[in-house]
């Protein structure tokens, strides 16, 4: 198991090593933007382009970039990024990724519960109307897209009711009451997909782990309905959803673009978007970076969690 | 043993999730949200983009400028004028006054010479500006001439190739031997232009002529127009946010004016907090001269300026009507319920919004595929059809808020006069212009400014009579058949509702213009919003056929205004050839040699390509050098020769159209042209902070400004 592991973070850096690099020749070879307004002097544009190495070769331009992060930690200034030019972008990305982490954190602390006791409920009452209605639910929730749910929220909690503020309130200290009052309206919003989610696929394991023949031997031994379900079926039926926690616990970093717009929550989520439409380099190699490793991360992470919730399954074992 | 772990597991993330939450609620929200104060007056605002950069050396647009319009301070200022009988704001007059500077003179008779390039008795060529002795920075430093100094060297300095560095050699204001040193053609500042001659006064030499006091002596509007842009920037804090050149670059910037700790104010106002993306807030600076100067007496009666970023419009809005905004655009999906409420207000605006139509022949063929034809496009006579098939009036209703039908390259906001309030489109010539453009024949009409009234741009009847000529012109050439259907590709930056519903107005009535002719039935208009950014540069490029866009800028300056539309690096027709399309005309006030008199009974006439008739207008016959309206003629033949290729279709003038908060009044709702409607300078609250917040409660803590 644990030279698997070992084999795997090797891989790991050898996949993010190749796919950065992959990126950096691609965007490197797409035609640079150069944007001079009305009497503007276009020199200066190319100049600029000029002055910080944009038209040496592709491979001196990635020496110079490789080995500006590993010595200096450097990972450039924006560009051409609308709200970031002359920034730090390694500073940019770490003052964004608080909100975005936090709120999606909040969202799935809310959403992994709540989807779980309703998937649990519509299993133990299966083909009942309580069934029904969980079911009803879910598929409302799942067909709605978030910002429809999200202009939902504002529109009926927020402006309607008043009983919550339009946006995320401003300031770094997240900790606080006031802070954390913002942000539920963007909470909510994330969640209802999750819950939805989260309550189907426990309805659907569940279901199924019920009518396992062991739960008959466990209930001709004694047990009550209620022993059965919390000492077996539960961590059963859980093997394939904890996996699915973790995997989107991590994906959170990505943040959500239109929820971050509606609700002007200043993270992460705009950040990719604006990185390749204005064609900045460095927000758009730093940003590709990130959610590379995080996503080859949480690939090994979900994959080794499964050996630790089912003793059954031991992976890299032949 | 295995229980007892998971229990304790168990227990201690509960422990934690509660501390968490109890952490939570008992730490004291110290992030600076305001709570409504009796007594304060705050200006609630939003914007779409956060600004991230109002260092005037190298800000990149109008966004960044939010934060600049509020910390800075110019040598020169337009104010209303005032009555002195009742010492009450004049709001239709305006005044040019002193600011930062007490004094401008004319000193060119005293830098005579090859130097400094300046012959005897050549005058308006050098300027010395007297400061103010009490101008300061907002942490109580003085400001000097040196200050202004340091400032030009560092925007011109060649290490950093500032954004705005061209601002001074380029363009009207052409400081003498600013671009020498820009290109380290010369490193000594010394012989650039702008120097101090002492703590209080500095010089300022020109490579042209730039007349910047009236006949009286009295300060131009061109003093403010010209000298404005000088930058100032403290020296302590710009010389530590340099940062040096990263690794695989020769180019040094700067992060001066980009955060609350690299920012210092001289204006009225001062940055007190910023989150990037989030929000802004500005309070007022003690050490500003305004407070103590009678002048200034009744003025920036706002304490506080907040400017939170809300990219959604719908949640702005919703905003605005609990609140906690106290001004917002009118979206054309509530024009109709709000454009009629006491509380909006219209300002017009110098942006022309046009269709764009490829002019690359070359182009249009080479991306025709089997079946289909754009060659077309390219006769004039299709594009007049096209232009002379649009309905302004409908579209702008349709499309736009309050918007109105555009049909020259300048609308009511030109002026070629700005002094003297001349509108150049109230001018005979552009009268003239468009009503030879878009067919009304003066004589039909008692006067030419019924016939101009009559202008609407829309005539179906001769659309469909010129579709049908140019259809047989391009059969007879072989570029279409029967069988062919014509497809132009309409291009977008981006695709959402705005930009559709533009395109499903242009494409109903075109397709609603061609009932009746040869392509009825086979002509297709695609949208295709792929290009992004790059959207401009696509289709001067020619990569599709029509675009939507517009210009704006040099409102003041009509003749340079006209960059726009014929130099290649700017015109959306970059294939047109200006620099070889003839035009012959006689400019009076010059004379036989092409030098500019002013003389009426002198004429010059000469036939040349349209580009060296937009350089004489800007360079010999520039304004100031030839009278403007000796130069207005020639403006209205090159407008008119522009509109005649129907490259550019003007369709919009545009007008944009807000709502204010019942908070707070303007000075007047009358627009002026050189002070707008007051600003934030002029106005005046109907309630405090406190006030406010109690008064929106009143209501049910929803506002109606219907």
């Amino acid at each position: 198991m644990f030279r698997y592991v070992l084999k795997r973070i090797g891989l790991m850096f050898l996949s993010f090593i190749i796919i950065m690099t992959a990126c950096f020749f691609l965007v490197k070879m797409l035609p640079l933007v150069v944007n001079a307004t009305l009497g503007q002097d276009a020199e200066i544009a190319e100049a600029q382009i000029v002055a910080r190495g944009y038209r040496d070769p592709i491979l001196v331009q990635y020496v110079a970039y490789i080995r500006r992060i590993i010595t200096q930690w450097d990972w450039g200034v924006g560009v051409n990024m609308p709200e970031y030019v002359g920034q730090g972008v390694w500073g940019v990305f770490i003052e964004k990724l608080p909100p975005t982490v936090l709120i999606n954190a909040y969202s799935t602390l809310f959403a992994v519960p709540l989807g779980i006791l309703l998937g649990v409920y519509a299993a133990l009452k299966k083909n009942s109307w309580q069934d029904h209605a969980v079911s009803t639910l879910v598929m409302v929730l799942v067909s709605a897209p978030s910002y429809v749910t999200a202009f939902l929220v504002q529109y009926l909690l927020c402006f309607k009711l008043g009983w919550l503020p339009l946006t995320m309130g401003a300031g770094t200290e997240y900790f606080t009451w006031e802070t954390f009052r913002s942000m539920l309206p963007a909470v909510f919003s994330l969640s209802f997909g999750s819950i939805a989610g989260y309550a189907r696929f426990t309805r659907a394991e569940l279901t199924e782990v019920l009518t396992g023949e062991y739960l008959l031997l466990a209930r001709a031994k004694g047990l009550t309905r209620r022993q059965c379900v919390t000492r077996h079926a539960l961590r059963n039926a859980m093997v394939p959803v904890f996996p699915s926690v973790i995997a989107e616990f991590i994906a959170v970093m990505s943040g959500s673009l239109i929820i971050e717009k509606i609700f002007a929550v200043p993270g992460v989520g705009r950040l990719y978007l604006t990185a390749i439409t204005s064609l900045d380099y460095d927000f758009f190699m730093m940003l590709s970076a990130f959610y590379t490793f995080i996503g080859l991360v949480a690939g090994i992470v979900v994959d080794i969690s499964y050996g630790f919730i089912d003793p059954r399954i031991r992976v890299g074992e032949k | 043993m295995k229980n007892r772990h998971k229990k304790l597991a168990v227990g201690i993330s509960v422990v934690a999730l509660l501390s968490s939450i109890g952490i939570t609620g008992c730490k004291k929200n110290t992030n600076g949200n305001y709570q409504p104060t009796a007594g304060v007056y705050s200006y609630n605002t939003y914007t779409a983009v956060s600004p991230s950069n109002w260092n005037a050396l190298t800000y990149r647009d109008n966004n960044d400028r939010q934060i600049m319009t509020y910390i800075t301070g110019s040598l020169f200022e337009y104010d209303f004028a005032k009555d002195d009988d009742d010492d009450e704001w004049e709001t239709d007059e305006h005044i040019v006054s002193y600011a930062m500077a007490t004094d401008l003179k004319d000193v060119s008779g005293e830098y005579v010479g090859e130097d400094w390039g300046i012959k005897e008795n050549e005058k308006a060529k050098a300027w010395k500006i007297t400061l103010r002795q009490d101008l300061k920075w907002e942490d109580g430093t003085p400001i000097k001439a040196t200050d202004y100094v340091y400032s030009m060297r560092e925007q011109l300095n060649p290490d950093f190739k500032n954004f705005r560095a061209d601002s001074f050699y380029k363009g009207a204001l052409v400081i003498k031997g600013a671009k020498d040193y820009f290109d380290r053609k010369q490193t000594d500042f010394a012989k650039v232009g702008f120097f101090a001659l002492d703590d209080y006064s500095f010089v300022v030499i020109l490579e042209q002529p730039l007349q910047l006091l009236k006949a009286d002596g009295t300060l131009s509007y061109k003093a403010v127009y010209n000298f404005t842009a000088f930058p100032l920037v403290k020296r302590d804090l710009y010389e530590s946010c340099k940062q040096a050149p990263i690794t695989g670059s020769a180019l040094w910037t700067t992060n001066y004016n980009s955060s609350k700790a690299t920012t210092s104010s001289y204006g009225p106002y001062k940055l007190s907090y910023f989150q990037s993306g989030k929000l802004y807030v500005l309070e007022k600076n003690e050490n500003w001269y305004g407070w103590k100067d009678e002048r200034y007496k009744g003025q920036y009666r706002t304490d506080r300026i907040s400017c939170e970023t809300v990219a959604e419009y719908n949640t702005a809005w919703m905003k605005f009507q609990k609140g906690e905004l106290d001004g917002i655009g009118i979206d054309v999906s509530i024009a109709s319920d709000y454009k009629g409420s006491d509380q909006a207000y219209f300002t017009p605006d110098d942006f022309v919004g046009s269709i764009q139509l490829q002019s690359s022949k070359e182009s249009l063929k080479k991306r025709e595929t089997a079946g289909y034809d754009k060659e077309i496009l390219a006769q004039t006579e299709f594009r007049k059809a096209l232009s002379l098939g649009l309905d302004r009036t409908a579209y702008n209703v349709a499309c736009t808020t309050s918007s109105r039908a555009g049909f020259g390259l300048f609308n009511s906001m030109h002026y070629y006069d700005v002094e003297n309030g001349k509108v150049y489109r109230d001018s005979e010539q552009a009268k003239r212009v468009l009503c030879e453009i878009y067919g009304v024949n003066v004589e039909d009409y008692g006067s030419l400014d019924s016939a101009v009234n009559a202008v609407t741009g829309y005539d179906p009847t001769l659309a469909k009579s010129l579709v049908d000529s140019a259809y047989q012109k391009a059969k007879a050439a072989g570029e279409i058949s029967d069988n062919d259907k014509v497809r132009l590709t309409y291009g977008a930056a981006v695709d959402n509702e705005i930009t559709r519903r533009y395109f499903e107005n242009l494409n109903a009535q075109w397709q609603t213009m061609l009932k009746g002719t040869a392509l009825e039935g086979r002509f297709e208009l695609v949208f295709d919003a792929s290009f992004g950014g790059e959207w401009a540069n696509s289709f001067r490029a020619g990569a599709y056929d029509i675009c939507q866009a517009g210009w704006r800028g040099a409102a003041w300056d009509p003749g340079y205004f006209l960059l726009a539309y014929l130099d290649p690096a700017y015109a959306y027709s970059a294939s047109w050839d200006t620099k070889n399309h003839s035009l012959t005309f006689t400019v009076n006030g010059v004379n036989a040699q092409g030098t500019a008199t002013n003389n009426s009974t002198d004429s010059y006439q000469a036939t040349m390509g349209l580009m060296d008739w937009y350089d004489a207008l800007n360079g010999k016959w520039g304004t100031g050098t030839l009278d403007e309206n000796f130069r207005l003629p020639l403006i209205a033949r090159m407008e008119k020769e522009i509109l005649a290729q129907y490259y550019t279709v003007p369709i919009s003038n545009n007008y944009s159209a807000s709502l204010t908060s019942y908070k707070f009044d303007y000075a007047t709702y009358d627009y002026n042209r050189f002070m707008e409607y007051g600003g934030l300078r002029y106005a005046s609250y109907n309630y405090d902070d406190l006030e406010w917040k109690k008064f929106v409660q009143r209501q049910g803590g929803t506002l109606n400004y219907k």
